[in-house]
């Protein structure tokens, strides 16, 4: 064959693939869309921060920040000590003490996590909050959310899933309006129930890794379980979240004695409790 | 009003040091081992069956230390479920009130149902952008959370592999 004469069956060998390669990218986008939302690029991570903005935003407007500088300052230093055993270490990571009586968490995207004045109250010491802010923080690092928002707003998946429900029309209302609809749906019907025992699990390991107790994760578990379920105080957790009576036999699965051949592990009560006041 | 507030506030935190003084109990949720200190290669005192009630004495790691009838010793903390009883009562419709007393005392506007964290509060509050903005002004820095970790009570970063479901 000519050079010319290859050159032309190559250009038809182009021509005939080009639909079926399309084909292919449209399969690849839809079927693989947790390797989308793996690639992380530094647009995507700042798109992921705005949601957050958003959704911290409405949190807060529900419920303000208590008034306590010292208490804050404690919660985000241990809270970034915890975050910096995670595979996201780099993240704006901001953590606050809402100033609530319910007994509930929070994590956004993009880094920001909030724990109630309510829970707070009912923790023994600083591993169990330490175990608290690894569970927010695991639903942050596996990116939870974009599952949950998808899953609300009935989203279509693309190559860059972030700028699906993004502020690519910043100003828009609609777009606006959508986005926090998509917030206040996730945060009152909670992320999916498989990636709460995900992020129980992570949570575990991140404590541990940070040097505390693992088992204060579970201790607040075994301290919900025992609360009145009709508790209104608990209502929107108990909402979002499997039963705690559950988590602990799933907890109990996974750790076995796996967590058992630590090393110095704190549970850093007396710390936690001069902080936290009486 | 000021001063029903403070009885309330009175009230509650004297509720809540009596449920802290109170010691926890709970339930053996399967037969488990009670051991003669918190280790796997302990010695074991005997075996309680499923639904032993103990008294929660201490935590550490894995194990609790625990007391049952005329035994006391550690046991696995994942085989104990913990009692209502304690815990619970200061969730008690009383506890509720003193939850808004609390609420009104820190500027909480719980009353006027504006705010808050319920299903239904959640659905119609206005988002607070100023108010995340106000994060940074407690936020940590990396080296600032290590330096956190290396003072006392030490935290020691362990090398600790993912869980399997």
């Amino acid at each position: 064959m000519s050079r010319a004469g290859l050159r032309w069956a190559l250009l038809g060998l182009v021509l005939i693939a080009g639909p079926a390669l399309a084909q292919l990218d449209v399969g690849k986008l839809f079927g693989a869309a947790k390797k989308a939302v793996d690639v992380v690029t530094t647009k995507s991570v700042d798109e992921e921060r705005e949601i957050g903005r958003q959704w911290a935003a409405t949190l807060l407007g529900a419920a303000p920040l208590v008034r306590d500088e010292a208490l804050q300052q404690y919660v985000n230093r241990v809270g970034l000590w915890v975050a910096l055993q995670s595979e996201r270490p780099d993240l704006a990571w901001r953590f606050g003490v809402l100033d609530s009586p319910n007994v509930n968490a929070f994590a956004t995207p993009g880094g920001y996590i909030f724990v109630t004045r309510g829970l707070l109250l009912r923790l023994r010491n600083e591993a169990e909050l330490a175990g608290v802010l690894a569970h927010e923080i695991g639903h942050v690092v596996a990116r939870h959310h974009l599952n949950a928002i998808r899953k609300a707003q009935g989203l279509s998946l693309g190559a860059d899933l972030l700028s699906e429900f993004a502020l690519k029309g910043r100003g828009d209302e609609t777009v606006n309006e959508r986005l926090l609809g998509g917030v206040r749906e996730v945060l009152t019907r909670g992320l999916d129930k498989g990636d709460e025992y995900a992020a129980d699990r992570i949570g575990v390991v991140l404590a541990a890794r940070a040097g505390y107790d693992p088992f204060g994760l579970p201790s607040v578990l075994q301290t919900l379980q025992a609360m009145d379920a009709q508790d209104s105080t608990l209502a929107l957790m108990f909402a979002t979240h499997p039963r705690p009576d559950a988590r602990l036999d799933a907890l109990d699965k996974s750790m076995g004695t796996q967590l058992d051949g630590l090393g110095t592990l704190s549970q850093a009560e007396a710390r936690f409790l001069a902080l936290r006041g009486p | 009003m000021r001063a029903i507030g403070r009885m309330w506030i009175a009230a509650g935190l004297a509720l809540w040091a009596g449920a802290a003084a109170t010691q926890e109990s709970g339930i053996t949720i399967r037969a488990v081992a009670l051991m003669d200190a918190p280790f796997i290669d302990a010695t074991t005192l005997v075996e309680l069956p499923e639904q032993t009630a103990l008294t929660v004495l201490a935590r550490q790691g894995a194990w609790m230390q625990v007391s049952a009838g005329e035994h006391s010793g550690w046991l696995r903390l994942l085989a104990v479920r913990l009692d209502g009883g304690a815990r619970a009562r200061g969730d008690s419709g009383v506890g509720k009130a003193v939850n808004v007393a609390l609420s009104g005392s820190s500027g909480t506007a719980v009353a006027t149902g504006v705010r808050g964290l319920d299903q239904e509060q959640i659905a119609t509050v206005e988002p607070d952008l100023a108010a995340v903005d106000a994060l940074d002004l407690h936020a940590s820095t990396q080296d600032d959370a290590r330096a956190f970790a290396a003072q006392a009570p030490v935290l020691v970063a362990q090398t600790v592999k993912e869980l399997k479901r």
